[in-house]
Formats: C-alpha cells, structure tokens, sequence
C-alpha cells in the first residue's frame, strides 16, 4: 500500500462499537473525505459518502472487530458509495470537460499548477470506471488485481480501463501542449 | 512510473488533500454521532418490536390451544388461522410498504435496510460489501428514464413508457431479457422481467427526477429479477415501482434466491399514498 493508506492506528480501539467507530472517524475522516472526492466532483458529495461509510461500518461492527479490516472495509464503502445508486448522480454529467486551448493561460498561473488542474479535470471528465481504476491504482496504489477483486470486474477489465484512461489522459495532456 | 503516471500520482494526492484540508472532522463528527444516535434508536425500536411480536405469538398459540382443548370433547375443531405478522413496515420511503417475509441470504443483521429515503430502499447481500452489485433487494421510485448511458438529464417516464422502454432495450439487444410475464404486487398491475445486461447500462434502470436527480443502473452479465409496478395513485408524482433484485457480481447467486425474493412479492402491502411532495 502507498501513502493514502500510511495511516498508523496504533492505539487499541475502544471496545464498545460506538468507541471504535468515533475512533477511527477522528483518524480516518479527512484522508476518506480526500478520497471521496477524487470519485465525485461535489466536496458536499464526498463529505456524505463519508458518513455513509462510517454509519455501514457501525451497523456491521459485529462482524468487523479487527481495525484493519475495519479500515479497509471504510476505503471499499468510500469507493463504492462513490457510485452507489443512493447518492448516483446528484452531481455528475454536470461537469463539461473544457476544450483544448481553453484553459486559463500560464500568464495568470503557473505552468505547474495549470497542469496540474488540467489534469485533474481530465481525470474528473473520464467515464467513471475508468476514474476509479485510476484513483485505485495511482492514489490506493493498488494492483490490477486487487483493483479487479474490489470493482468485481477481471483484471483484462482493468487493464483495458486503466489502458483507455491513461490513453485519454495522455491525448488531452499532448492537446494542451 | 513514467512521466504521465508521476503526474496523475501526484494531481490525485494534491486533489486529496486539498479536500481533505478543506473539511470540518469536529463538526462532521457531531453529523456522525447524531446519525450514530438514530440507529441506536431504530435497533431499540426493532428489538422491542421483535420481542412484541414473540409475545404476541405465543399468546396466539395458547388461545388456539386452549381452544382446541374445549372444542376437542365436542367436535373435531376448528381451522387454525395465524396472526398476519408484519416483519419489516418501511418508514421513509415514499411508497410505504410492509413485507411479512425477506430472503434469508440478505446478509443484514437487523430488519434495517442498507439505505432508505423517499426514494429508495435497499438490502444489501453481501457481508462486507456495500457495493451497488451487491444490492440484494431494493425498491425504487422512477419517474425517468435516459436514452443511453451518456444521454442527460433524464426525460420523465410513467408506468406504461418504462414498461416501452425497457421492451425497447430488449429488442436492441441492450438488455438480453430471458423471461417477461404481466404479475400482480398487492393487486397492483405489475410486470415482471428476469434480464441481464450484456454490457454495464449506468443511469438506465430509471431515474428519479423530482428534487435532486439520481439514477440506477445495469451491471454487465448480472442476473436480475425487476418486477415493474403500477401504483397508480400512491404516488401522486407518477413515479413507477420498480422492485428488484440481483445477483452479485462478485459470485454466484444464493441457494434460493429467486424464490425468496418471489416469495417477498406474495407479501407485500401498500399501506398509504407517497406525499405529493416527493
């Protein structure tokens, strides 16, 4: 695993359910919410999906006392609450991916900084598989396999995701030069 | 890495964090605990009712018995006749309902559903798993429908346009539909399809479109079962009925799981109108 889940929960949880699960909201909440949001494109969104994930793991606590799988358990719901049909698409198809050329110039940004919010809202505009199999891979730092086994998909579906992603995104950085 | 893979590293990290900085962990806490506190209450409530329910039973089956014992030296007795028993009554969803049967393979450990809101309401099937291939059942309010996955917003749709639309997916081969026959839910006109997508259909199981637009979707090659329902005026906002359930896509289906889930149906009860509101 890579940084997003350098999170360290070294204390022992709390025994009683309600303990455990404030516990671990006071040491996960922000590094969720960061992941919510590179799956939904509303910080409104991102925060609900968050709390969604927390309330799931409550009402599954029985079954769920070790922290790590509690943590995992967290990072799966926050991913698929990002699409879950309850919250789907409060936001999305809203957002219109910019022309090439359109973007703001590097006179009034730099040029790292425009890239890097070009980027982004190329990553925002893919069809949403593909941003999960890229947030997975490049944010997660998981493998294509354990990419497949979390979406339920094959790893060639993955990799076919993740080849047609970095394809898009390859093409629209080339277009902004 | 290369060049490109360093960069979209780094955008998702630097995206993280910015909203990650930018969100409020002591008030979203109070949001938790408040949420935390419902549940706690609602799990009160249900053991009550459970126990309730026990009593109940028991008090039933001591009447039939002694009754049995007075008509035993003067006939041959009576027909016994069980108490109706309701298992779940839902209480947000627009379309208020009860069931006196759930399939057993839903992985809840209580009769609360996975999520519920005037628009829908869900159990999940898989223990560790709150994807939406792992919904089990679900009832769901639509009133739109999209033409195809990239097609937006959703146009409105009512009982018989859905029922079109789904039959006009079947005929392009969007919807491989195995079986389709006219049903009943509780008296309501309904139609019952068993299908499967060939390819994923995001937004094309039908969308709500009054207040804050949502969708559903078709998994690829998961089996279904999607009974759409007439409620004529239980709903004053036309919405269609549509209950279903799903195999997951992680696994195989659950001994049982069509039947259970046809066996539910035979159990359902529209108890009130949905508020014209919603």
């Amino acid at each position: 695993m890579g940084d997003a889940y350098a999170v360290p929960f070294e204390a022992a949880l709390p025994t009683t359910a309600r303990g455990a699960v404030t516990a671990l909201f006071r040491v996960h909440h922000k590094r969720l919410v960061g992941l919510a949001s590179l799956l939904v494109d509303d910080h409104g969104t991102a925060e609900e999906i968050v709390q969604d994930a927390f309330e799931s793991l409550y009402k599954r606590w029985n079954g769920l006392r070790d922290p790590d799988a509690a943590v995992a358990y967290l990072d799966r719901a926050v991913v698929y609450g990002a699409r879950s049909w309850v919250r789907r698409r409060v936001t999305a198809r809203a957002y219109v991916l910019p022309e090439a050329g359109t973007a703001p110039s590097a006179e009034t940004e730099g040029v790292a900084l425009r890239r890097n919010d070009e980027l982004a809202d190329a990553i925002r505009a893919l069809p949403q598989r593909q941003r999960e199999v890229i947030v997975l891979r490049y944010f997660l730092d998981l493998s294509e396999e354990q990419i497949a086994a979390w979406l339920g998909v094959t790893t060639g579906s993955v990799k076919r995701h993740a080849f047609r992603a970095t394809e898009a995104l390859q093409k629209r950085m080339e277009a902004w030069g | 890495m290369n060049q490109l893979e360093t960069a979209i590293a780094d955008t998702l990290r630097a995206q993280a964090q910015g909203a990650a900085m930018s969100t409020d962990t002591p008030h979203e806490q109070d949001i938790l605990e408040s949420r935390l506190d419902v549940i706690d209450h609602e799990n009160t409530r249900t053991r009550r009712a459970l126990w309730s329910t026990v009593a109940a039973v028991a008090a039933a089956v001591l009447v039939v018995v002694g009754a049995r014992a007075i008509l035993a030296g003067t006939e041959d007795g009576g027909t016994v006749v069980s108490p109706p028993r309701v298992l779940f009554t839902s209480t947000e969803f627009g379309v208020p309902f009860t069931v006196d049967s759930l399939p057993s393979w839903l992985t809840t450990h209580t009769l609360i559903p996975d999520g519920q809101d005037a628009e829908g309401l869900y159990w999940n099937r898989c223990p560790q798993n709150v994807d939406n291939e792992c919904i089990g059942v679900a009832f769901t309010r639509v009133s739109g429908v999209v033409a195809s996955p990239q097609s937006w917003p959703p146009v409105p749709v009512d009982y018989k346009g859905f029922l079109a639309y789904l039959d006009r997916l079947g005929r392009t081969g969007k919807l491989t539909i195995s079986e389709r026959k006219p049903t009943t839910i509780d008296g309501r006109p309904a139609v019952e399809y068993s299908a499967t997508a060939p390819t994923e259909l995001t937004n094309m199981l039908g969308c709500h479109i009054h207040g804050s637009t949502r969708c559903d979707e078709f998994f690829p090659g998961v089996p279904g079962r999607y009974v759409v329902v007439d409620t004529g005026t239980l709903d004053p906002t036309g919405a269609v009925l549509v209950i279903y359930t799903r195999a997951g896509g992680v696994g195989p289906a659950e001994a049982g799981w069509l039947e259970q889930f046809d066996q539910m149906l035979t159990t359902v009860k529209f108890t009130g109108t949905a508020p014209s509101s919603k």
